[in-house]
C-alpha cells in the first residue's frame, strides 16, 4: 500500500478551506447583512440610501452571488481534478500561478461590489442638491485612529523585510529577484499608506454619512490597512525564508493561508451594524 | 463643533468660514489651544477649493485668532476670544469714513479723493 502524501493532502485541505471561506462563507454573510439592511431600511422610509431603483440593487446582489458561485464551482472543480491527478502541481502546470489566478477569480465579486459602490455614491452625490455643506472643526490625524505602537510594528516588519532581502541577496536561492523585491515591497507599503491617507483626508463619498459613522469607518479601514501591511510584510518574508530553508513546498500553503487572512481582514472592514441610518430618511422639508 | 457654509449665500465663502470660526471661539465651542483641521481636510470636507480655506486661515492668523505651529498643525490662539471681537473691516470702514468726511469738510471733491486714494495705494504697491 503506497504511503499517503501528507503534504499533498494538507495542500488540498487548505485550498478547499480557501474556496469555502472566500467564495461561500464570507459572501453569504455579506449578502445576509445587505439583505437585512434592505429589509429594515426599505426605499419607502430611507429613500436617500437608494440612488438607484431597488430592482437595480437586487440585480447587483444577484450578480455578486453568481460571481461567487462561479468561483465556488471552479474551486471545487480544481479540488476534484487535483485529488484525482497524480501530479503534485495543480492542473499539471504550476500551483503558485493557478492559486494566484484563482484568487483573482475569487476577489472578482469584491471588485464588482467596489465598482458598483463607487457608481452608487456618485449618484448619491448628484442627488444631494442642498446648498449648505457641513464639516467638523476637528483635525483628523493618523494616531487618532490607530496606536503609534501598531504603526511602529508595521514599520518594523517592513524594515525587517528589507534587511532580509538584502541578506538573502548575498546568497540567493534560484528564482530570487534581488533588488526588484525591495521595489515591490516598497510600492506595496506606499500604496497602503496612500489608501490610508486618502481614507483619512479625502472628500467623503457618501454625502449623507453621519460624522461619527465616518470616524468609525476611518478607524476600521486604517487599522485594517496597518494590519494588512504587517501581514503582507510577514507573508513576503516567509516566501523568502521558506525557499531559502529548502521548504519551497510550503510556500503555496502559506500563500493560501495568506489569501484567507486577507479576505477575513477585508470582511472585517465591512460593517453595517453600527451605522446611523436615520440620515438616509427623507427630509421633512421635502416631504 | 460643526461648521456650516451656504454656497448660495451672498457672503463670500472665506468670510463665512472666518465668521463661523470666530463665532465658535466667542461661544467657547473652540478654546485656546484646540486643534483645527488642516486646510486640505477642511477644503475636502466642505468641497471647497484649498485656496478659499487657506485665505480664511491666513486672515484668521493675521487677526491672531488662530496660529500655525509648523507641521504640528493649526491651533486656536491663546488670545483668540479677545481678538475675535475685533473686526478689522469695520475698523477700516470707520477710519476711512472719518477721514473722507474731514476731506469733504475741507472742500476736497470726491474725484480728488478717489485720485489721491489710488495714488497712495499705488505708491504703497511700488
Amino acid at each position: 500500500m503506497p504511503e499517503p502524501n501528507w503534504n499533498f493532502m494538507l495542500f488540498y485541505v487548505i485550498f478547499l478551506s480557501q474556496v469555502l471561506l472566500i467564495s461561500f462563507y464570507l459572501p453569504r454573510h455579506v449578502l445576509s447583512r445587505v439583505r437585512r439592511v434592505v429589509d429594515t431600511y426599505p426605499p419607502s422610509t430611507h429613500p436617500k440610501l437608494y440612488p438607484v431603483p431597488i430592482d437595480t440593487v437586487e440585480k447587483a446582489l444577484r450578480t455578486y452571488r453568481n460571481l461567487n458561485t462561479v468561483a465556488l464551482l471552479a474551486g471545487c472543480a480544481l479540488v476534484l481534478i487535483g485529488v484525482s491527478s497524480t501530479s503534485e502541481e495543480m492542473l499539471n502546470w504550476d500551483s503558485q500561478s493557478v492559486l494566484l489566478i484563482y484568487f483573482f477569480l475569487q476577489v472578482s465579486p469584491v471588485m464588482f461590489v467596489a465598482r458598483t459602490g463607487v457608481k452608487y455614491f456618485r449618484l448619491m452625490r448628484h442627488a444631494h442638491s442642498r446648498t449648505t455643506r457641513t464639516a467638523a472643526l476637528h483635525p483628523r490625524r493618523l494616531f487618532d485612529f490607530v496606536s503609534p505602537t501598531f504603526v511602529g510594528v508595521a514599520i518594523l516588519t517592513y524594515i525587517t523585510l528589507l534587511l532580509l532581502i538584502l541578506y538573502i541577496r548575498q546568497n540567493p536561492f534560484p528564482g530570487f529577484a534581488g533588488y526588484v523585491n525591495i521595489f515591490a515591497v516598497t510600492a506595496l507599503n506606499m500604496a497602503l499608506a496612500a489608501i490610508g491617507y486618502a481614507t483619512i483626508f479625502a472628500p467623503r463619498r457618501d454625502p449623507h454619512q453621519a460624522y461619527e459613522d465616518r470616524l468609525r469607518q476611518i478607524e476600521l479601514v486604517v487599522k485594517t490597512i496597518v494590519l494588512t501591511s504587517i501581514v503582507a510584510n510577514t507573508f513576503l518574508a516567509m516566501t523568502f525564508v521558506l525557499p531559502a530553508l529548502g521548504l519551497r513546498d510550503f510556500t503555496d500553503m502559506f500563500s493560501m493561508l495568506y489569501y484567507q487572512l486577507c479576505a477575513v481582514l477585508s470582511f472585517r472592514a465591512f460593517r453595517i451594524d453600527n451605522i446611523n441610518f436615520e440620515v438616509y430618511k427623507e427630509d421633512p422639508s421635502v416631504a | 463643533m460643526e461648521i456650516i457654509i451656504d454656497i448660495d449665500d451672498s457672503v463670500p465663502l472665506f468670510a463665512q468660514l472666518i465668521g463661523q470660526i470666530k463665532k465658535a471661539v466667542l461661544c467657547d465651542k473652540l478654546r485656546p489651544g484646540d486643534g483645527l483641521p488642516s486646510i486640505r481636510q477642511l477644503a475636502n470636507d466642505l468641497n471647497l477649493n484649498n485656496k478659499t480655506v487657506a485665505k480664511a486661515y491666513r486672515l484668521l492668523e493675521r487677526d491672531s485668532v488662530i496660529q500655525t505651529k509648523g507641521y504640528r498643525g493649526t491651533f486656536v490662539h491663546p488670545d483668540a476670544k479677545a481678538n475675535s471681537t475685533v473686526d478689522l473691516n469695520a475698523w477700516v470702514l470707520t477710519k476711512m469714513g472719518e477721514t473722507i468726511a474731514a476731506f469733504r469738510e475741507s472742500g476736497v471733491t470726491d474725484s480728488e479723493i478717489r485720485i489721491a486714494f489710488g495714488d497712495v495705494m499705488n505708491r504703497r504697491g511700488n
